[in-house]
């Protein structure tokens, strides 16, 4: 294995790229999955291959009780949240539709779309945000009036934080007949998300993020009469004297072996966050993301973009350095004192565009459920000392 | 399992659907609710079915009936075979 080179002490505020740490149990279960079961799941009729379909199951209801999901049926694992967007997207969207998104998406839905847009098969509107991210409901109900097919937005951005008045959007596009197709990647697993009560269509997520999965776990949610086409088909362990690949879920959408280690230590994370309570996971997180925008809003020379409150961001901040770009600032940051944070566009320009940082983008720290207070005060310490330093210490 | 008298079988699209069910009967307190290779008299498929004493097969049915969906066949054994049920 290549060495390790994360050894000492680091101050781990990059929680919206991937959390870490995972709970004790993720690991417990990935590593039971591959010394004591072993078997494909769903694929053979002895006991190695029960035990794994057994996982995956477990792991689909837990999911569906998460976000309200009336039947875990619906809901087709995937790689990521990139892979669910894209098979809602190529999946659901035919030659002529007119399609909204808004200006704060990330490229796993801008570049589809733009793909789509491209090839002439459909027609693009991207509704502009706020400064601080933030999508205008009246904006958004003129847009709809013209009866749309669809609507992509994220719920919560990965740049500023901001979260999607969810049940508002939900309502309108419910009135319309437009389509949601909602980006939960940061979302899921840290805000409250009832996809029957806030009108969703689709819902694409991530394991690996506030899930607490490892990377390479995902998932996309379609409720009935929504029956995207499969990105690729093959084995499904279902109907194989057929050549045709099976219409129901979630075999449609899900070929090949699944990520079986993959989902038993996601099925650890959703299972950590039912015990802890999704309500205490949003409280610990929201006080952090408090004292982290508090802190950094004190220092001269640093900018927080993004809503104001806590409760309007998902625990993300982005921020930017007077006389330092980002990515001198992060590398700083490591350097002096250990803080990883993300730098840069975050796969995000639209985002950027929009909050006027693009296109050098900002420092973003995010924290998650394991970080201490003392982590985000020996961050916000690390950043008074370098805007200090720029400001007027040369 | 051939030639052993009074089981029966029900067969599903999905393997989730075959989880579902199993946990369905398991949670109603029927006996000797296991999976099981799909019979291959039943279906050439690769799966699992899920496996219950014959005498459940009526109350199987009723308690089986949210996942009509997904229920390819309901099954008892018959003289070494098996019969669609009822």
């Amino acid at each position: 294995m290549p060495p390790v080179s994360g050894a000492g002490a680091t101050i781990y505020l990059d929680n919206g790229a991937t959390s870490f740490p995972k709970p004790p149990a993720v690991a417990a279960a990935m590593s039971r999955f591959t010394l004591e079961i072993g078997g494909s799941p769903g694929r053979s009729g002895h006991r190695r291959s029960q035990d794994a379909a057994r996982i995956v199951f477990a792991c689909r209801e837990a999911l569906a009780a998460l976000i309200r999901a009336p039947d875990s049926r619906r809901i087709a694992f995937t790689l990521n949240a990139t892979q669910a967007l894209n098979t809602a997207l190529y999946g659901v969207l035919r030659p002529g539709d007119r399609v909204l998104t808004t200006a704060m998406e990330h490229n796993s839905t801008m570049r589809p779309l733009r793909d789509l847009e491209r090839r002439g098969v459909i027609s693009l509107e991207v509704l502009a945000c706020d400064a601080a991210g933030r999508l205008d409901l009246g904006m958004l109900a003129r847009a709809l009036r013209s009866r749309p097919r669809l609507l992509a937005a994220v719920h919560a951005s990965n740049v500023s934080g901001a979260i999607l008045p969810l049940r508002e959007v939900g309502a309108l596009t419910r009135a319309a007949g437009t389509l949601l197709l909602i980006d939960a990647a940061q979302s899921a697993g840290a805000l409250p998300i009832d996809v029957a009560a806030d009108g969703v269509d689709l819902l694409a997520f991530t394991g690996h993020k506030a899930l607490f999965g490892p990377q390479g776990t995902g998932g996309l949610w379609a409720r009935e009469g929504v029956e995207p086409e499969p990105l690729f088909r093959g084995g499904t362990g279902s109907n194989s004297e057929l050549e045709e690949q099976p219409a129901f879920w979630p075999d449609r959408l899900e070929s090949g072996t699944p990520n079986g280690v993959g989902l038993a230590g996601l099925l650890a994370g959703v299972s950590f966050i039912a015990e802890t309570g999704l309500a205490a996971v949003r409280a610990r997180e929201a006080a952090l993301t408090r004292r982290l925008l508090e802190g950094l809003r004190e220092i001269p020379g640093v900018t927080v973009h993004g809503p104001d409150r806590e409760e309007e961001r998902a625990p993300i901040v982005s921020a930017t350095f007077a006389g330092l770009v980002p990515s001198e600032a992060g590398f700083l940051l490591e350097e002096g004192f250990g803080v990883l944070t993300r730098v840069g566009l975050h796969c995000a320009p639209a985002a950027h565009r929009t909050l006027g940082t693009y296109p050098q983008g900002t420092v973003r720290f995010s924290p998650g459920f394991f970080t201490t207070e003392r982590d985000i005060d020996a961050a916000i310490a690390g950043c008074r000392y370098l805007a200090a330093k720029k400001g007027g210490g040369r | 399992m051939s030639g052993v008298a009074g089981f029966a079988v029900a067969t599903f699209h999905s393997t989730h659907a075959v989880l579902k069910a199993e946990k369905i009967l398991k949670d109603a307190g029927l006996a000797g609710v296991r999976l099981v290779p799909v019979p291959s008299q039943v279906s050439s498929d690769c799966g699992v079915t899920v496996r219950f004493a014959a005498a459940d097969a009526a109350r199987a049915a009723e308690l089986l009936r949210p996942l009509a969906d997904d229920l390819q066949g309901l099954y008892v054994e018959s003289s070494g075979g098996w019969v669609p049920f009822p």
